[in-house]
């Protein structure tokens, strides 16, 4: 075996080995391109359902009780929202039938029995309308962090927030609301440059002004 | 050249590796690329409807603050756009308006976001900007991150806008 022979075995060992880390490394990020989608669906869900009862919070308050909030807690929230959407409630579309109470509350502590990953939480929602069993929805789609700050004035600085938890007497100061909230993958994908392997994680965070906290009781 | 032919087969090979190594990179920077965009312009849209948000809970006009009674003229009666003397941060805002000319920078999760907003009346027909007072406002809040760059490498600008009308408030 002459040299040449030798030198072209040892360039093709090594286009061989360069091949097998470039297929690698497009299958790791074909990977984390679906494995942040999935992520970022996951919180759009989430996100879609904060979006509506957020904002919409306080209609009918003039119905007994005559409070909005009913819990302010940095990861525990609890308020009063009646939309009407079903005008065969009330035809005058004016006076609701009761108003549905909401929860949302996340249990850090609470891992899914499925989840790989031990960072994952439970966020629940709860409908409570009067005379009914409430309706419960658990959200165990990777959930890490649910953080809500509320502030009694707008345009406050992100950290001049109102101390949770927040007692009931002061619940009429409070205007807007800055919620947090972050989604991790279940698996995680190996890093990049010898760095370890990390969960796909996406963050949400949206200050909201619910128009009906504006309204003196 | 006998003995040498094996070498330049391999030099081609490699060339022709070189150039599929050079593709499968450009896509994995697009994929890490496209992911990162779409985290941030996610922030984008909450950034901007917050302060679209926020500007709905005020009076339509500084005319109307505090539920006052509405001006005999109307659209004359309103006042002209932009914050009064004393309202000069987003704290002190208490009309629709006051929003005109703001800007501020928010300090996120992903970084830090450039925040502007303008506002302007708008014609009830075509709801194009008008120099006169109508019963209609447009917000254009615009939102830029050093991170979202268009092709030529200048901040992309994202636009929000909303419609309010005075008697629909």
């Amino acid at each position: 075996m002459n040299l040449a022979m030798v030198t072209s075995y040892i360039v093709a060992g090594i286009l061989l080995v360069s091949i097998v880390m470039v297929n690698i490394n497009i299958s790791n990020s074909g990977a984390e391109l679906t494995m942040t989608q999935i992520t970022r669906d996951r919180l759009e869900t989430v996100t879609t359902m904060l979006d509506d009862d957020i904002p919409n919070m306080g209609y009918d308050l003039l119905q007994p009780p005559d409070t909005i909030l009913t819990v302010a807690d940095d990861d525990h929230i609890q308020f009063f929202r009646n939309l009407c959407r079903d005008p065969a409630r009330d035809a005058a579309f004016v006076n609701c039938s009761d108003p549905e109470r909401i929860t949302w509350q996340f249990f850090d502590s609470m891992t899914p029995g499925s989840s790989k990953n031990a960072a994952h939480g439970t966020l629940i929602r709860v409908v409570e309308e009067v005379g009914q069993a409430p309706d419960t929805t658990w959200i165990q789609s990777g959930v890490t962090r649910f953080n809500i700050r509320y502030y009694d004035d707008h345009g406050r600085a992100l950290d001049q927030n109102i101390p949770t938890p927040i007692s009931s007497s002061q619940f009429e100061n409070i205007k807007q609301l800055y919620i947090e909230l972050e989604v991790q993958s279940d698996e995680r994908i190996p890093g990049r440059f010898n760095s370890d392997a990390r969960h796909i994680r996406s963050v949400w965070e949206k200050r909201f002004s619910p128009r009906n906290l504006e309204i003196e009781l | 050249m006998v003995g040498y032919s094996e070498v330049l087969q391999t030099m081609a090979a490699m060339i022709i590796f070189s150039m599929i190594m050079l593709n499968a990179n450009l896509m994995i920077q697009r994929n890490s690329m496209m992911q990162v965009e779409s985290e941030l312009e996610q922030e984008v849209i909450a950034l901007g409807q917050e302060i679209i948000d926020e500007a709905r809970t005020k009076a339509y006009d500084a005319a109307t603050v505090s539920a006052a009674a509405p001006p005999s003229l109307i659209p004359g009666g309103f006042t002209s756009i932009g914050p009064g003397g004393a309202e000069t941060t987003r704290r002190s805002f208490n009309d629709f308006d006051d929003y005109d000319g703001w800007s501020d920078t928010f300090t996120t999760e992903h970084g830090d976001f450039q925040v502007r907003s303008e506002v302007f009346y708008v014609d009830p027909v075509n709801y194009q900007k008008t120099g006169s007072k109508t019963t209609f406002k447009k917000i254009v809040v615009v939102v830029t991150s050093e991170f979202l760059r268009t092709g030529s490498n200048v901040p992309k600008e994202y636009t929000l806008e909303f419609i309010r009308n005075y008697y629909a408030d």
